[in-house]
C-alpha cells in the first residue's frame, strides 16, 4: 500500500518537473512567434509588454494596402510553386536515371554532383549575377526561377530513395515486357511516393522562406519576394512596428500551417533522411 | 577442356551483351537527365568555374584588371575585416557543432523520459522544429525586439553591443539548430537495441554508466558526422546575419557570406568578392574531406 503510494507520487513528481522543463522549452521555441504576433496587435513588445492595452487590427489592413505587398505575396507564391515543381520533376528523372539504369560514365556523374553539392549556393551568387545580366535576362522572371531548379540536393536524395526498392519488382515487370518509362511510372514512383511528399513539403518551406537568392537576383522591385519585401521594409523609417509585424506574421504561417498539418511527414523526414537545407 | 571454352565464349558473350545493355541504356540515362545536367552545368558548375576566374581580377575605375593572386594575398594579410569575419564564421560554425551536445542531451530524455499521457512532451517536440520552418526575416525581427525589452534597469540591448552581439548570434544559430539536430538524435538513439541496456540493467549499470559505455560509444560516429554536417551548413551563414544585425555593430557579427555580399553591392569589388566566395568554398572543402572521412568510418 505504501509502497504503491510512493511510487504513485513518484510518477506524478516525475511528470511535474518534466512538464515544467518541457513548458518552458516549449516557450523558448515558440517566443519570436508570440513577439510577433503580440506586437501586430499593437502591443508594446520593445517595452516589455505582451498584452496589448487595446487591440488593433489595423496593422494587417495598412500592410496589404503597401502599394507592393500583394505583389511580393504572388511573387513569393510563384517562386514557390514554379521552383518547388520545376526541381521535383527535373531531379525525379535525373535521380532515377542515376539510381536505376546502369550506363558508362554513372559514376563520375554521380561524384561530381555529390561534390557540387557540398558547396554552399551563396559562392556561385555572384558569378551567376554576373553571368545572367551577360545573358540580358537579369531582372525577369527567368532569371529569378529557372536556375534555383538546378539543385544536386534533390537529386542526391531522390536517388537514395530509388537506391532503396529492391530489384525484384522491375525485373518481374521486364519479364512480363515493361518499358523503362512504364516501370518508372508505374512501378516506381508509387513506392516512393511518401519520400516524394517529404522532399516536396521540405522544398516548400526552404522556397517560400529563400531570401539569399532574391536578394541578389531580383533587381526590380516587381520581382522581390515576401521576405525580401519585409526585410527592406525593416530598413524604413515610414513604416510602424505593428504593420511591420503583421507582415512577419503573414511571412511566418503559411509555413507554420504546413508544418502543423504534415508534422508526422516533417518529423519522418529528418529522423529517416536527414534532411537539412 | 571442352567446357572450359564453353565457359570462356559465354563469358565473352555475357561481357559484350553488357557492353551493349549499358551503351543503348546510356542514350535513355542521358535523355532522362538531360534538363537536369543542362541546369546544373548552367547554373551551378559554370559559376563556380567563373568565380574562381574573376578572382584573379579587380575591379578599378570600372575597369577589370588582371592581378594575379594580389587578391588572396591582400585578403589574408591587410584584410582587418576579413579577419574578424573568419573568426565570426568559424565561431557560429563551432556553436553550430557544439549544438550537438546538447541535441544528444535532448534526445536522451526524450527517449528514456517516460511520462503519462497529459504531457506536453509531444507539443516540445513539435515546438523545437519551429525555426526550421519560419523565415529568419521573422525570426530575426521578433529577437531584436526580445532583446530590446527592458530586462532590467539600464539594459542595453546587447545586439548593438559589439562584444555581446557576436555570442548572441551563434547562441541563437546554436538555438535555430538544435531542434534537428535533437530529433535526428533522437532517431538514432531509437536504433539501440533494448537488450544492450537490459543486459546492463542486470549487471547492476547505473543510468549513467550505461549512457557513458553504451550509448555513447555507438552514436559517436554520427555525432561527429552530424557536427561536421551542422558546421558545414553554418559557414554560409547569411540570413541570420542580415535580419539579426546587419553585420553590425561594425564589422562584429558580420559572417564571410555577409561580407562578400557586401562587397557586391555597396563597394562593387566583383574580384574581390570572388576572392572571399572561393575562399569559403576551400574552408567548407576542407570540412567536407574530413566529413568523407567520417562517412567511411561509419559504414566500414
Amino acid at each position: 500500500m505504501v509502497f504503491e503510494l510512493r511510487k504513485k507520487i513518484k510518477t506524478f513528481l516525475v511528470n511535474f518537473v518534466a512538464d515544467i522543463g518541457f513548458i518552458i522549452g516549449v516557450i523558448v521555441y515558440i517566443i519570436p512567434f508570440l513577439i510577433l504576433l503580440a506586437a501586430s496587435l499593437g502591443a508594446n513588445v520593445m517595452a516589455g509588454r505582451f498584452i496589448p492595452q487595446q487591440p488593433r487590427f489595423d496593422g494587417y489592413i495598412n500592410i496589404f494596402t503597401h502599394p507592393g505587398f500583394s505583389l511580393w505575396v504572388l511573387n513569393s507564391i510563384i517562386f514557390t510553386v514554379t521552383v518547388t515543381a520545376g526541381s521535383i520533376v527535373i531531379s525525379t528523372l535525373a535521380g532515377y536515371a542515376l539510381s536505376r539504369l546502369d550506363f558508362p560514365g554513372k559514376g563520375i556523374i554521380f561524384w561530381f554532383i555529390l561534390g557540387i553539392m557540398m558547396i554552399p549556393g551563396i559562392v556561385a551568387y555572384l558569378p551567376l549575377y554576373i553571368m545572367l545580366a551577360k545573358m540580358k535576362i537579369l531582372g525577369t522572371y527567368i532569371a529569378l526561377l529557372i536556375p534555383p531548379m538546378s539543385s544536386p540536393y534533390n537529386v542526391f536524395m531522390l536517388k537514395q530513395a530509388f537506391d532503396a526498392i529492391p530489384r525484384d519488382y522491375e525485373e518481374a515487370a521486364l519479364i512480363d515486357g515493361a518499358g523503362t518509362f512504364t516501370i518508372m511510372f508505374r512501378i516506381h514512383l508509387p513506392i516512393i511516393r511518401p519520400v516524394l511528399t517529404t522532399l516536396i513539403l521540405f522544398n516548400i518551406v526552404w522556397n517560400w522562406n529563400n531570401f539569399g537568392w532574391p536578394l541578389f537576383i531580383a533587381t526590380r522591385t516587381t520581382l522581390w519576394n515576401l521576405p525580401l519585401g519585409i526585410w527592406n521594409l525593416t530598413w524604413s523609417y515610414t513604416v510602424n512596428f505593428w504593420n511591420l509585424a503583421a507582415g512577419a506574421v503573414i511571412l511566418a504561417t503559411p509555413p507554420l500551417i504546413l508544418y502543423i498539418i504534415a508534422m508526422e511527414y516533417y518529423l519522418r523526414g529528418i529522423a529517416v533522411t536527414g534532411l537539412k537545407k | 577442356m571442352d567446357v572450359l571454352r564453353e565457359k570462356e565464349s559465354k563469358k565473352a558473350t555475357y561481357i559484350q551483351w553488357l557492353k551493349v545493355y549499358r551503351r543503348k541504356n546510356l542514350l535513355k540515362a542521358l535523355l532522362l537527365m538531360l534538363p537536369f545536367l543542362v541546369l546544373f552545368v548552367l547554373f551551378s558548375v559554370t559559376p563556380i568555374v567563373q568565380g574562381i576566374m574573376l578572382s584573379v581580377y579587380r575591379t578599378i575605375a570600372w575597369k577589370e584588371i588582371y592581378v594575379g593572386f594580389r587578391n588572396y594575398i591582400d585578403l589574408f594579410t591587410r584584410d582587418e575585416v576579413f579577419r574578424i569575419t573568419v573568426v565570426n564564421t568559424l565561431r557560429y560554425a563551432g556553436f553550430s557543432a557544439l549544438s550537438m551536445g546538447f541535441a544528444l542531451f535532448l534526445g536522451w530524455i526524450l527517449n528514456t523520459l517516460i511520462v503519462k499521457p497529459p504531457s506536453f512532451k509531444k507539443v516540445f517536440q513539435a515546438s523545437i522544429l519551429v525555426p526550421m520552418v519560419i523565415s529568419w526575416i521573422s525570426l530575426g525581427m521578433a529577437w531584436n525586439w526580445f532583446f530590446a525589452m527592458p530586462f532590467t534597469k539600464g539594459w542595453k540591448n546587447p545586439l548593438t553591443d559589439p562584444n555581446a552581439a557576436p555570442w548572441i548570434v551563434a547562441s541563437l544559430i546554436m538555438w535555430s539548430s538544435l531542434g534537428y539536430n535533437s530529433i535526428l538524435m533522437m532517431a538514432s538513439l531509437r536504433t539501440i537495441p533494448r537488450e544492450y541496456y537490459e543486459a546492463a540493467l542486470i549487471d547492476g549499470a547505473s543510468g549513467t554508466q550505461m549512457f557513458i559505455y553504451i550509448t555513447l560509444p555507438l552514436v559517436k560516429n554520427l555525432l561527429a558526422f552530424m557536427a561536421v554536417t551542422g558546421a558545414i551548413g553554418a559557414f554560409a551563414v547569411f540570413d541570420q546575419i542580415a535580419t539579426l544585425t546587419g553585420g553590425g555593430p561594425g564589422w562584429s557579427t558580420a559572417s564571410m557570406a555577409w561580407y562578400m555580399q557586401r562587397q557586391v553591392f555597396y563597394s562593387l569589388n566583383y574580384g574581390y568578392a570572388a576572392t572571399i566566395a572561393i575562399t569559403l568554398m576551400s574552408f567548407v572543402f576542407i570540412l567536407s574531406l574530413v566529413q568523407y572521412r567520417l562517412i567511411y568510418k561509419r559504414f566500414v
